[in-house]
């Protein structure tokens, strides 16, 4: 039996300044998976990015995402769903230069409404699965492009989401560095964690189960034989 | 999001960009400091002007002076204001007291001081009778301001001098025409007339300035009062000059500005011996006291149904004045506060702009619009809290300088006062509000453009 899907698009569509970017977009990512979105520059990957993850709210069609339809929510509303449900990677990590790296990680917790004040023990926590416990008062600008982009998946992870939307992660990274960063996705994948990646880089694609090809606002699904796939 | 959390997170971005909020601050706390200056230095002027000099819950009332008017026409002098009116007025609502007040219609004059002065001084009587109702709870002494002719126990013996020719022993004096013992005549002088002996008459003769301590030492003080005569004029019309002495029993601001106030009944007695019986009828004016200042129209309306008119005592054109300067001040800081609330725009514009990929990222990990738009406001309310609060303390600072340096370089005038600033609480809460108004008022446009603009179009700025 395949595992219940976490993300169902059906027929999304989007366009900037009368230009169409995505033209129909219509995938379904199970429970579990650990996907790569992959397609050339400027071909739509990060806006349909957007639009699963709830930062963007003016584009056509259905999408249904963790059960949720992220189309009828509300601007308090998809706050909510990405601060609980959903966590976002990017490729220039979006770090604030001012806060320390525990602050950067528990800030989503200035934003969930609730009155606990553990946030900094969970934020350490986090930074200890990224292995970054250790950098925890540092600010961002002391450290690497690699330990960043730790400190961001960290931050992404922070109130434990279901599903992970990466950004071209690697795509600031050395090799070695991006390989590292692979293997920590692979790692959290293994425990539990959907994910959806999006790159142009073959060594993340090859690590995912799946790949979605995006071509002229379409997609055109090719599976990779990913090892790190569950 | 938690109030808690919005005041971290508005501390951590303002300790982060310091200098803009220190230079967003220093432009409110300038204009706030001029306003607050000048609405204090005009405050300040006003209470003197409208509580010590004029009094803004009293008013005098007089008969309406008409040039037809038959007494007048006949050279009777003016109707007085009767008794019946006086009733009348006491009935209006609002009204707290109404006392009456008698001019001198004859010639008289005066000398004394001599153990004051190291020599007596001679001068025109200027003086009127006061209602003792009116200064009725203030304190006075050695003698009450009453009529002490009238009998009662504080009343004269009327005992011949020829039993005890100096009469001192019920601090009384001979009154030679009659040759009897009379108490002085009690008679009260007004805060005015004090002010004006101690910055004119004072330093020009090289006299001591006389505090409210020291005149309450001068209680008791006595001068020699001609009656009928004077130094300028003829004698009176009727009655046989005659001399009575008066005795200084205290100061009140109800006493005639410039001048000696009787109590009323003896100058009742004078005007009617020296003039005629009419004149010593009645009061020449009446002195309307409100409970609240705002009574005050609807008391004069009330006089003019009955035939008077209000004395001008120029407190109208002084408040006017007051008014126009505090406003015109006003206008030139309010000036100052709005360049700097659109300095405040600016800055918040530019901000916006630098820091709306900041903004998505937080509307990434969940910050709502809502949330964008309470962050970026309470930046606002602390940079106009701060501003605020460096412009009142500027303002108090600049205030206390001239204060001081009016002490030290401004020569002495009447009712120049301690200070020439008020601050009341009102008016500190009402700048801070103005600043915090003001700040929020400049930051409401890019804040809500902030939480308009989409996350996702956030994040992709540069």
């Amino acid at each position: 039996m395949s595992a219940p899907a976490v993300v169902e698009l059906q027929d999304v569509a989007k366009d900037y300044g009368g230009e169409p970017v995505l033209r129909g977009v219509s995938l379904t990512i199970g429970a579990g998976e650990l996907t790569a979105l992959v397609g050339r520059s400027g071909s739509g990957k990060s806006t349909l990015l957007h639009i699963m993850g709830g930062l963007d709210r003016a584009w056509r069609g259905t999408a249904r995402v963790l059960g949720t339809d992220v189309g009828a929510l509300d601007d308090r509303g998809l706050a909510r769903f990405r601060n609980r449900r959903v966590g976002f990677v990017f490729q220039a990590f979006h770090l604030l230069e001012h806060l320390t790296c525990a602050e950067n990680v528990a800030l989503p917790s200035y934003f969930d409404g609730e009155a606990r004040s553990d946030g900094a023990a969970r934020a350490r926590e986090a930074l200890d699965r990224v292995g970054m416990a250790d950098f925890a008062a540092r600010l961002p600008g002391q450290l690497s492009g690699g330990q960043k982009q730790r400190v961001a998946i960290a931050r992404s992870i922070f109130h434990r989401p279901e599903l992970l939307l990466a950004d071209e992660p690697t795509g600031n990274l050395d090799s070695e560095t991006g390989a590292r960063t692979i293997d920590l996705f692979r790692t959290l994948n293994a425990e539990g964690l959907t994910m959806l990646v999006v790159t142009h880089e073959e060594r993340v694609s090859q690590a995912a189960r799946r790949v979605l090809r995006l071509e002229d606002g379409r997609i055109a699904e090719g599976t990779a034989a990913g090892s790190g796939a569950r | 999001m938690r109030p808690a959390r919005l005041g971290r997170l508005v501390g951590q971005n303002l300790r982060r960009s310091r200098r803009e909020f220190l230079l967003s601050s220093f432009g409110i706390a300038v204009g706030i400091a001029s306003l607050a200056f000048f609405a204090a230095l005009s405050e300040g002027v006003r209470e003197v002007v409208l509580g010590r000099i004029f009094h803004a819950d009293r008013i005098e009332l007089e008969p309406m002076k008409s040039t037809f008017e038959l007494p007048s026409l006949l050279g009777g002098g003016p109707r007085p204001v009767g008794d019946d009116t006086v009733a009348k007025l006491r009935e209006v609502p609002g009204v707290r007291r109404v006392t009456r007040r008698m001019r001198f219609q004859f010639p008289a004059k005066a000398w004394g001081g001599a153990e004051l002065f190291g020599s007596n001084r001679y001068a025109e009587l200027i003086a009127e009778g006061l209602d003792p109702d009116a200064v009725a709870g203030e304190r006075f002494d050695p003698e009450p301001f009453a009529d002490l002719e009238a009998g009662g126990p504080a009343g004269s013996s009327h005992d011949a001098c020829n039993a005890d020719p100096d009469c001192r022993r019920a601090g009384e004096y001979c009154a030679w025409d009659v040759h009897r013992c009379e108490k002085p005549v009690p008679m009260i002088i007004s805060r005015t007339l004090l002010e004006l002996y101690n910055a004119g008459f004072a330093p020009s003769h090289n006299l001591p300035r006389v505090g409210d301590f020291v005149a309450s030492r001068f209680r008791g003080f006595t001068v020699t009062v001609e009656l009928g005569v004077s130094f300028m004029g003829g004698p009176a019309a009727r009655g046989q000059p005659r001399q009575r002495r008066a005795m200084l029993v205290g100061v009140s601001d109800r006493a005639i500005p410039i001048g000696v106030s009787f109590p009323l009944p003896y100058v009742q007695r004078w005007n009617a011996e020296y003039v005629g019986g009419a004149a010593g009828q009645g009061a020449s004016s009446v002195v309307v006291e409100v409970d609240d200042k705002r009574a005050i129209t609807g008391a004069a309306a009330a006089g003019r149904a009955l035939g008077l008119s209000v004395v001008d005592s120029g407190a109208e054109q002084a408040g006017l004045a007051i008014t126009f300067v505090g406003l015109l001040f006003a206008l030139v800081s309010l000036a100052i506060v709005v360049v700097a609330t659109l300095n405040i725009a600016h800055t918040f514009y530019r901000a916006v702009a630098e820091r709306l990929r900041e903004l998505g990222i937080l509307r990434a990990v969940g910050a709502s619009a809502a949330d964008v738009r309470q962050l970026l406001l309470g930046e606002a309310l602390a940079i106009g809290l701060a501003g605020g609060a460096a412009g009142v303390v500027t303002a108090r600072a600049a205030a206390t300088l001239c204060d001081l340096a009016a002490r030290r370089f401004v020569p002495d005038f009447p009712f120049k006062p301690e200070s020439f600033f008020h601050f009341s609480p009102l008016l500190v809460l009402a700048v801070m509000g103005f600043a915090v108004a003001a700040c929020l008022g400049g930051a409401l446009l890019p804040a809500l453009a902030a939480a308009r603009t989409p996350p996702a179009e956030a994040l992709t700025s540069r």
